[in-house]
């Protein structure tokens, strides 16, 4: 009470800072709560991402110790034909298909964001592909994309096209892969579906007040207010189609039958550490994906700013 | 007994002060109410008086003991929140109990204490019962109640009304001067709405910015407030605040031009010091145009039943609130006069502070 | 003398019926054409292996072969009970640590505030979006010396320490508790541990088994892990189990359909009886 009193009276200096502690209980919970995940953050995140930067700059075959020789692996990557080959495939395949399913999943979205009787059935269909076990899935695409037994091409042909030998020819082996990739898009679908739903009901009919054009609505409130979601899938969809590798692996395996058409990066990466055990070449393959990845997410992130709307943001 | 003290009390958050040095005196059983603005710190103060909230330079005391470094539970301190934040998964016995279980009471104590209060605020029948079941009032006394079986030595409320519709806001106001009298125990009271601050409290804490404006009692914040703040702050509608210029020998000159007899003691300041002049809207008056002080256009006209509010503009951007009776038929655009009754009026000095009545 | 009108309810106009029509035309073809896979996978898991190549085409199996589904039961090279177990065991597994390790830091995150959160909750975004072979090999060549590549450890270990993309999701709902419950909680006197344990983890119930779910499912279809890790066939969760039969046995077509089959199906029907679940979770993570 006296040291209390003397404070007030000389008001001038202020007491020294206290130590928190009030809320200290719920710090020091905080830091324990989230300890377990701290630790596993370091030792399989952040430590062996490190360790992969430095592997990658080692002659390291499993068996005896790695062998430091600076930036050969990153050379000898220079005139590796399947490096290059992977990488285009990979691009290629993460340009194509990502827009694509997005695209494709949005107009579901859109088709599906309106009450019938059969809703939940559609709903229901479109979700289905993603369970399907890509391995399996791809099993099966290999049946569908046979000429002659396949449906795909049986159904094409009697629509008058003249459908490719999909899985043998190299011009589109990697088409069949990205159709493989599209089929499972009702996670996207539902994503997007949730964001036209989160549209206020007052905010649709202002719009439809404001003009009659279905398509004034789209472009100028609906697509605006679902373009975090947008980013989401976008984010996601490229970061993931740039691993593709179970697909690739069944229907092209590790060489990319047919002539190297479906070889991706993550196969070549897989066959330069199991298969070959040049594990320092595959970490730098592993770092280069590392940065390209980390480029593109700095660019899509930097980007947003400009296209994306948030909620609460005033601009 | 359960008297709060806080001496210096500040709080940042990262380098942003949000509480800026509050000393302040609660007494034993009494009922204070903390009003201000959205952002003004009440609501922060009231939950680092609760421990829910780090102190970072400062002190408070709870009946004579230094609780600052206290654990929410240690110290004595109930509160009921504005959502009410009863427990979704317990029932309201469960809610009640839910604190005197974690103080180690033993079972046939507890039942004793919750149904005794339960009894007390007749909510004996929602004792089985889970909030989603409940209607907001019934919530409000639940929460209150899980408060008050705690024997608290102080009862919080952290705007517990203004999730309420009006018919209930006004019931629950009044149960709760009742608790305050029964229960002869401390109470602070957090709200924005000042008409709440007025009928609940024995002394008004006027924040804003993080800073105590005024402390005192209704009658005092409302007819002699400290400062330009609280004078526009309390009172609805809001006390007019009209420009004005004090000349020696007690002359004030209006803003536009008129010169009326200031009567009261104000303390020396230079002639023709730029003051502010506070009139409560009940104070002006309706006249005729020979003894007006002011004369003005009617911009907005508010037919209250009652009484009659309307809006004047006096000159380029003075206008003046009149609250005139439920009879005046003035309309939008009618050009009307007025006097002042300075009896009750405020002077505000250039500073913002009230120079008189002193 | 002055009749007066019958007033006639108004009847939707007829353009309004030919679009909904239109509407639900398009929306079955574009259902038929997401089915057509599992229609196919299902009729040719039960044709001969002849039929499956059979010009022209068949759309029904002609004798419908009930025996291609026990064969599956029964072979050495594909041993697909013992693998269907190891799938049930890694997916309950990794689904009950990601529960009970995200549910601790998710909650941290989500709602207690310390010094050095919103850091390693950017940390944890970037493991989230990082590629899962830039920290592989470091992991692999640890485990190997631990000598324990063959088993589950390295499968399921990592997932009691938590997993960002589920302490992502998780956190979206934890979020949504309010904190004044938790500090009506520190009124009443719990402790830290029990307001999560008693207070705020009976609020997201429904969360922890969306999560447990997704959890279940991204397992069961996790290809990559297994195939480094597990060698032996008896070893295998059924996804690379069935890899693993369909590039030795390449030509028997109508076995590795019953096994896609088998393999697919318990997730479709864990899909279809928790479906509502399931779009919860979806629309929950979504959102930024």
């Amino acid at each position: 009470m006296a040291a209390g009193t003397q404070i007030a009276v000389s008001g001038a200096s202020p007491s020294p800072r206290r130590r928190r502690r009030a809320g200290r209980g719920e710090a020091r919970a905080g830091v324990l709560f989230a300890l377990p995940w701290m630790i596993g953050l370091a030792t399989f995140t952040i430590i062996p991402l490190i360790l992969t930067f430095y592997i990658a700059q080692t002659k390291f075959q499993i068996v005896g110790p790695p062998k430091y020789i600076g930036l050969e692996n990153y050379e000898a990557m220079w005139t590796d034909a399947a490096f290059w080959r992977s990488a285009q495939n990979t691009l290629f395949f993460a340009a194509v298909s990502v827009p694509l399913k997005l695209a494709l999943a949005l107009g579901l979205a859109l088709l599906l964001n309106r009450a019938t009787a059969l809703s939940g059935l559609y709903r229901t269909v479109f979700y289905l592909p993603f369970l399907m076990p890509a391995v399996a899935g791809s099993v099966v695409f290999m049946l569908l994309l046979t000429p002659g037994a396949g449906p795909v091409n049986i159904i094409l042909e009697a629509f008058g096209f003249n459908p490719p030998d999909w899985l043998r020819d190299p011009d589109s082996a990697l088409w069949a892969i990205i159709m493989l990739s599209i089929w499972p898009l009702g996670v996207e679908t539902l994503v997007f579906l949730g964001g036209l739903q989160n549209i206020p009901r007052d905010v649709s009919e202002a719009a439809e007040l404001d003009s009659p054009e279905p398509w004034h609505k789209l472009w100028w409130i609906t697509l605006p207010l679902i373009t975090p979601m947008i980013l989401f899938n976008l984010v996601i969809g490229i970061i993931y189609s740039f691993q593709i590798f179970a697909q690739a692996i069944v229907i092209g395996g590790t060489t990319g039958t047919p002539a190297e058409a479906t070889l991706m990066y993550m196969v070549v990466i897989y066959r330069a550490a199991f298969r070959y055990f040049n594990v320092g070449y595959a970490a730098a393959l592993a770092t280069v994906l590392f940065f390209v990845v980390l480029l593109l997410a700095l660019l899509i992130f930097r980007t947003a700013r400009s296209w994306v709307y948030y909620e609460g943001e005033s601009r | 007994m359960g008297a709060v003290t806080l001496t210096g009390v500040r709080k940042l958050f990262g380098t942003m002060e949000v509480i800026k040095g509050i000393d302040l005196a609660i007494a034993d059983r009494e009922l204070v109410v903390f009003v201000g603005p959205s952002g003004c710190g009440k609501s922060t103060l009231l939950r680092m008086i609760a421990g829910l909230e780090d102190v970072d330079y400062g002190a408070i005391e709870i009946a004579g003991r230094d609780v600052t470094e206290l654990a929410p539970a240690l110290r004595g301190v109930a509160m009921v929140f504005q959502n009410y934040a009863l427990y979704p998964h317990m029932t309201a016995y469960d809610n009640m109990a839910y604190g005197l279980r974690r103080a180690g009471l033993a079972g046939a104590e507890v039942d004793k204490r919750v149904r005794a209060t339960a009894a007390m605020l007749q909510i004996t029948e929602l004792l089985p019962r889970r909030p989603k079941a409940m209607s907001g009032g019934q919530r409000q006394r639940v929460a209150i109640g899980r408060a008050i079986v705690r024997n608290p030595e102080v009862f919080m409320f952290d705007e517990p009304l203004s999730n309420l519709d009006a018919a209930l806001r006004v019931e629950m106001r009044s149960q709760i001067a009742r608790l305050h009298r029964e229960l002869q125990a401390t109470m602070i009271f957090v709200t924005h709405d000042q008409v709440e601050a007025m009928t609940l409290a024995d002394r008004i804490v006027v924040l804003n910015g993080g800073r105590i404006e005024q402390v005192g009692t209704p009658r005092e914040v409302y007819h002699r407030p400290a400062n330009i703040f609280v004078a526009g702050f309390i009172g609805s509608p809001a006390m007019n605040l009209l420009p004005a210029n004090l000349h020696r020998g007690a002359a004030l000159e209006l803003g536009w031009g008129t010169r009326v007899t200031w009567t009261a003691a104000v303390p020396a300041l230079p002639d023709n010091a730029p003051v502010t002049l506070g009139v409560r809207p009940e104070r002006v008056s309706l006249c005729d145009a020979a003894r007006a002080q002011a004369s003005g256009e009617v911009t907005l006209a508010e037919h209250l039943g009652d009484e009659t509010i309307l809006h004047l503009k006096v000159s380029d951007g003075v206008s003046l609130t009149v609250k005139a009776g439920g009879d005046v038929a003035a309309l939008v655009g009618d050009r009307l006069h007025v006097a002042f009754d300075l009896a009750g009026a405020c002077l505000f000095g250039p500073d913002g502070r009230r120079i008189a009545p002193d | 003398m002055t009749a007066v009108p019958a007033i006639e309810r108004r009847r939707p106009a007829p353009g309004k019926l030919w679009q909904s029509l239109l509407y639900h035309a398009v929306m079955l073809t574009f259902a038929a054409i997401f089915l057509l896979p599992f229609y196919w996978m299902t009729i040719s898991a039960l044709k001969f292996n002849a039929e499956i190549f059979a010009n022209p085409v068949s759309w029904w199996p002609d004798p419908v072969r009930w025996e291609n589904l026990a064969q599956l039961f029964m072979r050495d090279d594909f041993p697909f009970l013992r693998q269907f177990m190891n799938s049930v065991f890694y997916a309950g597994s990794v689904a009950i640590a990601v529960v009970l390790s995200c549910s601790l830091a998710a909650y941290a995150f989500g709602c207690l505030r310390w010094r050095g959160r919103n850091l390693v909750f950017a940390l944890t975004i970037c493991a989230l979006l990082m590629p899962t072979i830039v920290t592989f090999l470091p992991v692999y060549l640890a485990w190997s010396r631990l000598g324990l590549v063959g088993s589950y450890w390295p499968l399921i270990f990592p997932f009691l320490l938590g997993d960002a993309f589920f302490i992502f999701m998780l956190r979206q709902f934890f979020l949504g508790v309010p904190r004044e419950l938790m500090d009506a909680a520190r009124l009443d006197g719990a402790s830290e541990f029990r307001i999560w344990w008693q207070i705020v983890l009976p609020q997201v119930r429904t969360a922890l088994v969306i999560v447990g779910l997704f959890a279940i499912v991204y397992t069961w279809n996790e290809f990559f892990g297994p195939l480094i890790y597990l060698q032996n066939r008896e070893d295998m969760p059924l996804s690379l189990g069935l890899f693993t039969f369909q590039s030795q046995r390449a030509t028997e077509w109508s076995i590795s359909m019953a096994g896609s089959f088998f393999t697919a199906m318990p997730m479709v029907l864990l899909f279809l009886l928790t479906q509502r679940l399931f779009q919860q979770g979806l629309t929950t993570s979504g959102l930024k």
